[in-house]
């Protein structure tokens, strides 16, 4: 007989052991979130960078002082190219991926589980910079042959890069939403004599629209934080941009250019994570807005 | 086979007549296990109410009612396996050999190895025959090798299972047939030695000859231990068991001796029930 | 009479007509475009993969590229060091983030009660996984590389990678573990076994194929990533590595953790933009390094699987 630990203590030990995992994965989440949140906001509270000029002010200029010998720290012009590529490479991959999906699972199944699924999931393994390296020298120069623009770099191939990179997110989340959607609609939509693409229309689409919105938000999160691609396309120039294919920087992308520059307490080392807490701050909207879709969903079922 | 079959034709011509086999034991009035008014709460919802029934070393009680009546409720909550469902509360006493067990301080994993479980689907581990039945007397304590061998023999053989599997103990249970796999689960059951066995519908899975063999098994269970089992099927119910408790929404209704409730039975739902009004 | 009754039942009948022929126009139309959206896709996915083994595949087996250091700050010589650095920040990064992602998953499936706790621990979670990789490098950078004093350091990068690592880890192991059967689970209880004996030894052994899956698909995640690693690991390795010593503190001692590294992915970002033709061939010769490195996770992660189900189902 080997000595054994009482089992009440094991058990105790177990709920340690794996409590105490979570609890440092809280903790570090907790502490990154204090964090960005305490440097990005001493930009405001303690070097005095103006609120609403960082919010609407169009000069974004760290090396060179104001009057006031403040840096320029007017972060409009990158928050809308963020959103610009965002909303872009969204209304680009979307159609795309809520097609693919439906072809997956309504008209071939077989074929999109045994082949089509597998070569979209490939896309996802593919990293970031070689998706860069593909646009930089692929889609910018399709951009300068196609639009006759010196460059080629900016907005436009910058989205165009996200919809690939997003593409498999959104269709692999979709493909699932219309799995789940149970078959006994589809057989009942049919049986009243509605056509198949009546019938994903109207019934499949329909009852799948939540965890599709999901689908199209998680897309949107991976766009809005993708960075090094982005980087190598748009040109990487901290101004209003003047067109889709006018050089331009996205949040992350004068992130990774400007991060390693400036010393640690500096105004232009806090400005930028004042940058760093306003992606965390999407972030964690588009987690409560995936969120609110699920609980509507569950009370619409209920 | 046509021998398996004869005696399946056989035992349910005499199964109408009621207990052939359980007559052959001798019952004891000693109560092994006793709930006193158990109440079940699913969250706000009353699964049981004021639950009361004595079960007798050497007989098998037989819990029956239609789906949702609360009998594998109370079932689960005799070795306290609802504490491991979340939101689920027990209230009420439960006495096993004289002590209320239902109380935060009883060590449930020896009253586990007390009062043994076999379940509805038949649930070995993805192990070998011979490691389903060691696993948990070895996470017990038991680690000499021959008296592990010697476990081994005497679960299966007590199972009914040991001539069928002795030459392949090292061939994964999962290499066996539906009926066999739940007589190992009993043999592995039997090997932590309980006095008491709970059954949860655990033939609903198996075809009838499966059937007949776990019935027989059970027969001869009860013989030192006190058999519960919670079943759908009439018939089985009226075959193997001593006393049956019939449970309708919640409630204990009737309780009595199998042939009487069968057969004389005074609750109206029990009635409509056995003449099939509902199920 | 009965003609002008009939002549508007005509009608209505060819108009029904008409909507079950447009019906099903539409329906082939349909169909018809998503076919073509399809074939899109799929041509997109392999050109790409085609395009880049295509352009660096000959850089491959040029002799010195896989097996020297790189020189003139990487425009130069070959990716040996960078090779080595990515499979000893992707093995330093499970070693970490597999134990802790296991524990906080089986936490959560095993024994996470209702309530605050594991709302907020899930959600914690949740949030990591949505973060950008950049804002986790740039906290890496302030906590490990500075307050720390890491400085640029494999382990920095390697830490950094965990933190993205874990929320992928975390959900595959316990989708995994969800799978296996409740009745396992019962089982167990039912004859006085702890949760944790179940967990230890039928749980996540049932679950195993399909936590080596989600383990090796994730390793084919962190390989290839890069802007968590800027402000960590660094852009640059050392110039000469020394394999051979075993003084860990010596800043060429490639087992040094302390030491700068760089990743295959950040030495593409480094040297894109570089004009020489030189310089060119070794990012397409890298960036087809990198996706075969992930290619070969994909498919590991599939047969390292299968394999190890199938050896379950067999036994």
């Amino acid at each position: 007989m080997a000595r054994q630990m009482p089992k009440r203590n094991l058990e105790k030990v177990g709920l340690g052991v794996t409590g105490a995992c979570v609890a440092l994965v809280t903790l570090v989440v907790c502490a990154l979130i204090f964090m960005v949140a305490q440097k990005g906001l001493s930009a405001f509270f303690k070097d005095g960078v103006n609120v609403v000029e960082f919010f609407t002010g169009t000069t974004w200029d760290l090396h060179n002082a104001q009057e006031n010998g403040m840096p320029f720290t007017g972060a409009l012009p990158l928050i809308v190219t963020s959103f610009s590529v965002m909303v872009l490479s969204t209304a680009i991959a979307l159609p795309v991926a809520i097609g693919s999906a439906i072809f997956a699972v309504e008209i071939q199944p077989k074929f999109g589980q045994k082949v089509f699924q597998p070569l979209i999931e490939l896309l996802v393994g593919i990293p970031s910079v070689v998706f860069g390296l593909i646009g930089f020298h692929v889609i910018v120069g399709a951009m300068k042959a196609i639009f006759n623009v010196p460059t080629g770099l900016g907005i436009l191939p910058g989205s165009l890069v996200l919809a690939i990179m997003i593409l498999p997110t959104i269709t692999t989340l979709a493909i699932d939403a219309l799995r789940a959607v149970p078959d006994s609609y589809r057989q009942g939509s049919l049986a009243l004599g509605y056509t198949r693409w009546q019938t994903i229309w109207h019934v499949v689409l329909r009852s799948a629209l939540p965890s599709l919105m999901t689908a199209v938000i998680l897309g949107m999160t991976r766009a809005f934080g993708e960075t090094l691609a982005v980087r190598m396309v748009i040109g990487g120039i901290e101004t209003m941009p003047n067109g889709l294919l006018d050089a331009a920087s996205t949040i992350t992308t004068t992130l990774t250019t400007s991060m390693a520059v400036y010393a640690d307490g500096s105004v232009q080392n806090d400005v930028l994570w004042s940058l760093a807490l306003m992606l965390m701050g999407m972030s964690l909207i588009f987690i409560l807005i995936i969120h609110l879709i699920g609980k509507k969903g569950a009370t619409e079922r209920a | 086979m046509t021998n398996e079959t004869d005696q399946f034709l056989d035992s349910v011509a005499t199964s109408e007549a009621g207990g052939r086999r359980r007559r052959g034991r001798a019952t004891s009035s000693e109560v092994v296990l006793a709930a006193r008014d158990v109440n079940v709460y699913y969250g706000d919802h009353h699964a049981l109410h004021g639950t009361t029934l004595d079960f007798h070393k050497g007989e098998i009680t037989a819990l029956i009612g239609p789906s949702g009546c609360g009998k594998s409720t109370f079932l689960r909550s005799l070795n306290l396996m609802n504490r491991e469902i979340r939101g689920c509360r027990v209230e009420g006493e439960i006495i096993y050999r004289d002590h209320n067990i239902n109380t935060p301080k009883e060590n449930l994993y020896e009253l586990r190895r007390s009062i043994g479980m076999v379940f509805q689907q038949p649930n070995p581990f993805r192990k070998s025959i011979y490691e389903n039945i060691v696993f948990a007397p070895k996470r017990h304590g038991l680690t000499n090798k021959a008296e592990l061998d010697q476990l081994v023999e005497e679960s299966l053989r007590g199972a009914a299972l040991w001539d069928e599997v002795k030459d392949k103990l090292d061939k994964s249970a999962f290499a066996l047939s539906g009926g066999q796999q739940q007589r190992l689960c009993i043999a592995r059951t039997l090997a932590l030695k309980p006095d008491v066995i709970l059954f949860d519908e655990p033939c609903s899975a198996l075809d009838p000859i499966s059937t007949l063999a776990i019935e027989d098994l059970m027969n001869s269970l009860a013989e030192e231990r006190a058999i519960i089992i919670v079943t759908h099927n009439m018939e089985q119910a009226s075959r193997v068991s001593n006393r049956t408790a019939f449970f309708y929404m919640g409630d204990m209704v009737e309780y009595g001796e199998t042939d009487q409730i069968f057969q004389r039975p005074q609750d109206k739902r029990l009635n409509d029930y056995l003449t099939g009004m509902f199920s | 009479m009965p003609n002008t009754q009939a002549a508007p039942v005509a009608s209505a009948e060819s108009a029904q007509d008409a909507h079950i022929k447009r019906a099903g126009m539409q329906d082939k139309l349909a169909t018809g475009v998503l076919t073509a959206i399809v074939a899109l896709v799929m041509l997109l996915v392999v050109s790409m993969i085609a395009y880049i083994l295509f352009q660096g595949i000959g850089m491959l087996f040029k002799p010195g590229f896989l097996t020297e250091a790189a020189r003139s700050n990487g425009t130069e010589g070959g990716v040996a060091y960078q090779l080595f650095d990515s499979f000893y920040m992707l093995f330093l990064t499970l070693i970490i983030s597999v134990p802790i992602s296991l524990g906080g998953a089986v936490f959560l499936v095993e024994y996470a009660p209702d309530g605050p706790v594991t709302t907020i621990a899930s959600t914690a979670i949740e949030t990591l996984s949505s973060l950008p990789s950049i804002v986790v490098g740039m906290f890496g950078f302030l906590v490990f590389s500075v307050n720390l004093g890491w400085k640029y350091s494999i382990i920095s990068g390697a830490v950094a990678l965990t933190m993205f690592n874990i929320p992928i880890l975390v959900r595959v192991i316990q989708q995994a573990l969800e799978d296996v059967p409740q009745s396992q689970r019962d089982a167990c209880l039912a004859m006085g076994l702890t949760r944790w004996e179940a967990t230890i030894h039928v749980l996540i052994p049932a679950a195993m194929p399909a936590i080596v899956t989600g383990v090796v698909l994730s390793a084919g995640r962190v390989f290839g990533e890069a802007a968590a690693l800027l402000f960590t690991s660094g852009m640059s390795s050392p110039v000469r590595l020394n394999f051979t010593t075993l003084n860990f503190s010596s800043p060429t001692c490639a087992w040094n953790v302390f030491r700068p590294g760089e990743s295959l992915a950040v030495h593409i970002y480094k040297i894109y933009g570089e004009g020489s033709p030189q310089a060119q061939e070794i990012v397409w010769g890298t960036a087809a390094l990198l996706m075969i490195c992930v290619l070969l996770f994909n498919i590991l992660a599939r047969i390292v699987g299968k394999a190890l189900a199938r050896r379950m189902t067999a036994e």
